[in-house]
């Protein structure tokens, strides 16, 4: 028998805290108005002219404070690009396969992830209409919205 | 040593330091201080070559987020790098935008530190910094009341706890002067023996008034070049040196025998490659990282590389208020305000902001030439800079 | 008016209030008696009773657990919000005698006391605009605003701003745009507690005329503040998100920690010994980083030897397998075991009831758990021997 690798195993642990996180005053104001509208507002850089979904307080781009400029955009938009998730992890919204696209909404510019139902995964592709499903239940979170949907 | 080409820090920024920050998110807090630095240096991000940003790891138990905090950063489309090394970071941040800028690889470099700890659980992030085989079940977070033993084994139960108390009232009374100081509580001196009696223990005879405040906050600072510097700023804070000490993480540091201590190591370095052979009168003031105010007393010693009492009566006799003979943490310190992964880097930028006289109501009532700031983290890790008001090299 | 004299929060009606602010999540599962002394005028003593669900508000004190002594305007700012507990705490303005465990769950039994509001106006928020303009919001703008507030105590009101100036006159004078919307609408946006936009969004408040002129109107005026001069917080609903953070981990040895893990099982405890400086390494390293050397000789030290310095923590720290926080207090120390000498230590636990003998220099010995894995925690934790 080898002592040595007797003397190598292998300690359970875990890591288990709590933690919070604050969306602030602009994160706020765009779950509030999806949570309790249905409204999806975007915010738009002037100087830049881009209307950024989810809203950002700062323009990435030329570092302009735009927390002001509020804009509403459409609860429809395209498939700019998309992965299918096929393994299953306890922290995922939804049961593995499913759909992980990024949608650019119309009248915003910059796309954002979610999750696309009601089309079978060989039949997805990069392009499609898609339309906002809001959640029956909400949680405050970007999960008001529960999925993107083929429109029409 | 010599530095390769002089560096100058040109502008400070600093958000108010809280308890509570919930109006802005983690990106939105540090743009606050990166648009204050930016004001103070009068400098526009397109000016800016590079950014280096770091906070403690898993305090807000998320990860990465400097890719995501560009939104508040400014670093789109620049080089951007991240530093972690737990207490120091912010100290380390410092180090590591100084070697860019005098390497000669950048000519602006800005650095940012940032903790938003009321997010996440520090002493929970702490405990799980320890080793997982055999300390983290023992850890007790960032608190020990083994310094505070030593302290008055050596001195004596009455005289430690009062010169440990005197030193925290005398950080209030600073941080009283700084309006972006997290807590300033008013304290008075004759409230000693009752605070020293009645404030609530944690561990030992470190009890919460001795402890820094846990904070949100955000630090900012800008670094470039001699012939930038002095393109961009009247009088810039130079960074003369800076020395990094680590030690093995397994070491008891408490109890006998005396051991040198990293600290002590460091400003041996120092001082003894920058020609200071009487710190106390050849540096005019000193940012010390103070986690506690019986760490504070301590160090005060080893950083001055003093023996005996002489640190005590340094605090009794109050050389190191702000109008003092040598003035240590006119900001009000660690005790007042501690965003961690900013606080080390809190501790440059307040002795730079002495040196380009820009520190408004905490500024020292006389001239700053040459000033020592320090970082602290890990088991007893230490980094220690010197600034200066004169081009060093 | 008596609300000028008299101030509009008291002490009573804080404890007065509390039962029916009970926050029954908060209160659940906790039984126990909090004493209040409140010092100074418009003070008293109070006794708030948490039964395991229930909560009794009661005058005088009845067997607290735990009691706090505060003066009355400090009491009346923390729960105002204007002073931070823990700062009270810390810097002796509030003091606590007893189990301060029980402090931090009362943090969470109550809902948020709002003092008795003086009634807002809509006559008033109109009525004291002139005298907050803000002179930064109006510069370079000139048209009329109208106001159309209807409901009882609604009415007609124009804004006349001029680069600069603002007059506020009754009745509609040639309006460039005109916002119509219920008295109470109007209030509720005024003092933050209804959002503007989703008020137009949702048809609540209503506009004719060039729209384009409403965005530079919400930085016309400074914050209204109703006439007991008494500030109400912005209340505005800020989202946070929170979670636990649960990772399942695994830990490799290695040869050198997994060498001291095993011996555990046998109840023996290893170091091991630098090859050139000589010292012990408890836990044993690799290598000791002072010389960069491995440290390649083993000695079995203690099991028995004595405190080398305690650590006895009132703070708890979260377990971090759990989430959970610890009871308290307890002892961490670190324990010079025989055939160890100056800092070659080992950090472990001493027994509770251990405690009040926890000094420098007292004789210990290792409990080992019945079950033995090769884990630290095969030590249950260090007794004093007698």
């Amino acid at each position: 028998m080898n002592i040595e690798k007797d003397n190598q195993f292998v300690i359970e642990g875990k890591l288990a805290l709590p933690y919070q996180y604050f969306s602030g005053r602009t994160g706020s104001r765009f779950l509030i108005r999806l949570r309790d509208d249905k409204k999806i507002n975007g915010l738009k850089c002037n100087a830049c002219n881009k209307v950024f979904v989810p809203p950002r307080s700062t323009c990435e781009i030329c570092g302009e404070t735009i927390q002001d400029n509020w804009v509403e955009v459409k609860d429809t938009g395209t498939v700019t690009g998309f992965t299918v998730v096929r393994y299953s992890e306890p922290h995922q919204p939804v049961k593995a396969p499913y759909i992980l696209a990024l949608i650019k909404l119309d009248g915003a510019d910059t796309p954002f992830a979610h999750i696309v139902q009601g089309i079978a995964i060989e039949n997805m592709k990069v392009g499609l209409k898609v339309k906002a499903k809001f959640a029956e239940k909400t949680t405050s979170t970007i999960m008001d919205i529960n999925c993107f949907m083929p429109a029409g | 040593m010599k530095k390769n080409r002089n560096v100058g820090v040109i502008g400070v920024g600093q958000s108010k330091y809280s308890s509570h920050r919930e109006e802005v998110n983690q990106p939105e807090m540090i743009h606050e201080a990166v648009v204050a630095a930016l004001n103070h240096s009068g400098i526009t991000l397109d000016d800016v070559d590079c950014i280096v940003h770091g906070n403690m790891e898993l305090f807000e138990m998320v990860h990465q987020p400097d890719l995501w905090h560009t939104l508040g950063t400014g670093s789109y489309g620049k080089e951007t790098l991240r530093v972690t090394t737990g207490g120091t970071t912010g100290a380390t941040l410092v180090a590591v935008a100084d070697q860019l800028v005098a390497s000669g690889l950048h000519d602006v470099v800005m650095a940012i530190g940032f903790e938003k700890l009321q997010e996440g659980h520090t002493t929970g992030g702490i405990t799980n910094m320890a080793d997982p085989l055999w300390a983290r079940q023992l850890q007790t977070g960032a608190l020990t009341g083994m310094t505070a033993a030593d302290v008055i084994e050596e001195f004596g139960e009455q005289r430690a706890k009062m010169a440990s108390m005197k030193y925290r009232i005398i950080m209030d009374k600073h941080a009283m002067k700084n309006d972006k100081a997290h807590r300033r509580l008013g304290l008075e001196f004759d409230q000693a023996e009752d605070l020293a009696k009645n404030s609530p223990a944690l561990v030992g005879e470190l009890r919460m008034i001795h402890m820094c405040s846990q904070s949100d906050g955000a630090c900012v600072m800008i670094f470039a070049s001699e012939e930038k510097a002095k393109q961009f700023c009247k009088q810039p804070a130079w960074i003369k040196d800076h020395v990094t000490v680590h030690r093995e993480e397994s070491f008891c540091i408490f109890g006998e025998p005396d051991y040198v201590t990293s600290h002590r190591y460091a400003a041996e370095k120092l001082f003894g490659r920058n020609g200071i052979t009487d710190p106390l009168n050849q540096i005019d003031m000193f940012e010390m990282y103070d986690p506690s105010s019986w760490w504070g007393l301590d160090w005060i010693r080893e950083f001055l590389m003093l023996e005996g009492d002489s640190h005590i009566k340094m605090i009794e006799n109050g050389d190191i208020c702000i109008d003092g003979k040598f003035p240590i943490n006119p900001s009000g310190g660690v005790t007042a305000s501690n965003p961690i992964g900013a606080t080390a880097m809190v501790r440059v930028a307040e002795a730079a902001l002495q040196i380009m006289g820009d520190a408004g109501e905490h500024q020292i009532p006389k001239p700053v030439n040459q000033a020592m700031a320090s970082g602290f983290g890990g088991t007893m890790w230490t980094v220690l800079f010197l600034l200066t008001k004169d081009v060093p090299w | 008016m008596d609300n000028k004299d008299k101030p509009l929060v008291t002490v009573a009606d804080i404890f007065g209030t509390m039962e029916s602010r009970v926050n029954p999540e908060g209160v659940q599962g906790v039984t126990a008696n909090y004493g209040y002394i409140i010092t100074g005028e418009g003070g008293g003593e109070w006794t708030v009773s948490v039964n395991n669900g229930d909560v009794e508000v009661k005058n005088g004190i009845h067997k607290p657990q735990v009691t706090t002594t505060c003066a009355a305007e400090d009491w009346i700012a923390i729960t105002l919000g204007k002073l931070d507990g823990m700062s009270a705490f810390t810097s002796g303005k509030l003091k606590v005698e007893g189990d301060l465990g029980l402090l931090g769950k009362a943090a969470k039994f109550f809902h948020k006391y709002t003092p008795p509001v003086p009634e807002v106006t809509v006559a008033d928020i109109f009525g004291t605009m002139e005298s907050r303009v803000n002179p930064d919001g109006v510069k370079g703008i000139t048209a009329n605003y109208g106001y159309v507030i209807t409901g009882d105590g609604g009415g007609e009101w124009t804004v006349c701003v001029a680069d600069g100036t603002v007059k506020v006159k009754e009745g509609l004078h040639d309006p460039k745009v005109t916002t119509t919307c219920q008295d109470e609408d109007w209030i509720a946006i005024t003092l933050g507690k209804l959002d503007g936009m989703t008020a137009f969004s949702s048809g609540k408040l209503k506009v004719d005329g060039d729209l384009g002129l409403l965005g530079p109107a919400t930085k016309f005026f400074k914050k209204y503040v109703p006439a007991s001069g008494m500030e109400e917080e912005v209340g505005e609903e800020l989202i946070v998100l929170k979670q636990i953070l649960s990772l399942p981990q695994k830990f490799s040895t290695g040869k050198v920690m997994g060498k001291f893990l095993n011996a555990l099982k046998d109840k023996k405890i290893l170091a091991n010994k630098c090859p050139k400086c000589g010292r012990l390494q408890l836990p044993p390293r690799e290598v000791c980083a002072i010389c960069v050397v491995r440290a390649d000789q083993w000695v079995e030290v203690g099991p028995e030897g004595s405190i080398a310095t305690p650590d006895i923590a009132y703070y708890a720290s979260p377990d971090p397998l759990t989430g959970e926080s610890r009871e308290t207090p307890y002892c961490s120390a670190h324990f010079l075991l025989d055939g160890c000498k100056d800092h070659e230590t080992l950090w472990h636990e001493l027994k509770d009831e251990d405690l009040p003998k926890a000094k420098k220099g007292v004789r210990v010995r290792p409990v080992w758990n019945e079950e033995r894995i090769g884990a630290i925690t095969d030590i249950k934790y260090f007794e004093v021997i007698d």
